[in-house]
């Protein structure tokens, strides 16, 4: 499999004066069509290398490509989920106008249907303000695929709802995955959604953070919520994955 | 409405209690008849004034030239805010002419303005753009400087050009600040117009004012006083209006 994405040893320091070290050194590659989740300790600094990935900020050091190109900017085909769906939703636009702003024409007929993927047809002329949480981050997957992106930065996006929309979240991410073939990064301090998802898992240590190990996943495919959860396999991976989170520094 | 209504009442009241209290002194010779407002008798002119040919002309007057200043005013402050807001050597540039600028009492301007612009519709059009135009720029940075920065990062994700960003994402997300700028403007707008009207006494609502009061017609003055302060009113109320329509979604996130 071609890789997609190479993350070439990259490191980020933050400050001048006194430089704070979030990423020492971080090498992984994803494939196309891959679903890669990426967890570690809390503050180990996940979400500044998935920001490095999108081209939001940019890496001290190192390289990250996509196709074969170095990412300076926010590249085409890369979209980036935020955590805070409330705060990266315009308030000011309704739900549609929401999605509407992530397509790349204005086509009327794709809003419609993106809506209708991430069953919130019903809710196109509601304010994201009159939403619950779990419906908001709806709107803002709706938007992500919107610009139609070859691959999805996520960035925590189901930390921040209760624990049966989570769960109704993933299977809606993982139907959508599977219809579009698109390649999925999930940053998560959340080990069951990373074993639940993935294909593989990235362990990253403490800050500055390097990969520490890259897990595979047993688990089949397709997924269920309550059956894979129970799986010997599952419980392996669970178990070996937070007893590496929780050994001593 | 009817909780509305209730939570009037007592400050309706206490205005009725007020106006009473003047009425009876005034009848009485408890205060100086001829220059103290006299409520019935400001009434009783009130109705000559609104039925004049005199009311449209100055209410037109006042109400154009402040209409011309506040909205180039909210034009250029809005513009040039965002320039300075986002761009940052445009703010480098700009600021210390600016911070030496702002500081000035507005009406301390008149005198030159006169001297430049003479006593019409222009000289009081440019001071009320002095004055509306700094609290519209100031708020329009200070907007535009605390937009959330992941709406930001929003429209970097979606590779929005800077133009776009500007003016889908940072523009309205600052509305709310700079909405509140004029709402000042407005204020100081009013406020300067009718200092001009009544330096230059000409045209206008404060060049009645002053007619009347140099020509010791006191409750045609008061009653003309009358007439600016509904304006104001009316002017604060349209803007509330404008203000739910623009920005209804500000309280709700």
């Amino acid at each position: 499999m071609a890789e997609l994405l190479e993350i070439e040893r990259v490191a980020k320091t933050f400050g001048a004066v006194e430089p704070v070290a979030a990423l020492r050194s971080v090498d992984l590659a994803v494939a196309k069509g891959e679903f890669v989740s990426i967890v570690g300790p809390s503050g180990c600094g996940k979400s500044t290398l998935l920001q490095i990935i999108a081209g939001l900020i940019p890496a001290s050091a190192g390289e990250v490509r996509l196709s074969g190109r170095v990412v300076r900017e926010p590249p085409e085909g890369v979209v980036y989920l935020f955590q805070q769906y409330s705060r990266s939703l315009f308030p000011w636009l309704t739900v549609a106008e929401n999605v509407r702003f992530g397509l790349r024409h204005s086509a009327q007929d794709r809003c419609r249907e993106l809506l209708q993927m991430v069953g919130l047809a019903d809710f196109s002329a509601r304010y994201p303000w009159e939403l619950s949480g779990g419906m908001q981050q709806r709107v803002s997957i709706a938007r992500a695929l919107a610009a139609e992106p070859s691959v999805l930065l996520l960035d925590e996006p189901f930390s921040s709802v209760d624990a049966l929309t989570r769960l109704e979240l993933h299977g809606l991410i993982l139907d959508l995955w599977g219809k579009t073939g698109l390649t999925i990064l999930l940053v998560t301090h959340d080990v069951e959604e990373a074993v639940y998802l993935s294909d593989r898992i990235a362990l990253l240590t403490r800050r500055p953070a390097e990969v520490a190990e890259v897990f595979a996943n047993a688990l089949p495919r397709p997924r269920r919520p309550v059956e894979s959860r129970e799986d010997a396999r599952f419980l392996a991976l669970r178990h070996e994955l937070l007893t590496r989170l929780l050994q001593p520094a | 409405m009817k909780a509305r209504i209730a939570s009037l009442a007592p400050g309706l009241a206490f205005i009725a209690f007020w106006i009473g209290a003047l009425e009876v002194a005034a009848r009485n010779g408890w205060v100086n008849r001829v220059f103290s407002p006299f409520p019935s008798e400001i009434a009783a002119r009130l109705g000559g004034v609104l039925g004049s040919p005199a009311l449209l002309e100055a209410l037109g007057s006042t109400v154009g030239l402040l209409a011309a200043g506040f909205g180039l005013a909210c034009a250029a402050g809005v513009l040039l805010g965002l320039a300075m807001g986002y761009h940052r050597p445009t703010y480098a540039l700009l600021e210390p002419t600016l911070e030496l600028l702002r500081p000035i009492p507005k009406p301390a301007l008149l005198p030159p303005l006169i001297l430049l612009l003479g006593l019409g519709a222009p000289m009081k059009v440019a001071i009320v753009f002095l004055g509306a135009f700094f609290p519209v720029l100031i708020n329009t940075i200070e907007g535009v400087r605390t937009v959330d920065p992941v709406l930001v990062d929003v429209a970097r994700t979606f590779r929005r050009g800077k133009l776009a960003t500007v003016f889908r994402v940072i523009l309205p997300a600052s509305l709310p600040m700079i909405l509140a700028g004029m709402r000042v403007s407005l204020g100081l707008g009013l406020i300067l117009v009718t200092l001009a009207e009544m330096l230059t006494g000409t045209h206008g609502l404060g060049a009645q004012l002053v007619d009347a009061q140099r020509a010791f017609r006191v409750q045609d003055m008061y009653a003309w006083t009358v007439v600016l302060a509904s304006l104001g009113l009316a002017l604060a109320l349209s803007f509330d209006a404008l203000e739910r329509r623009l920005i209804f979604w500000s309280s709700r996130r």
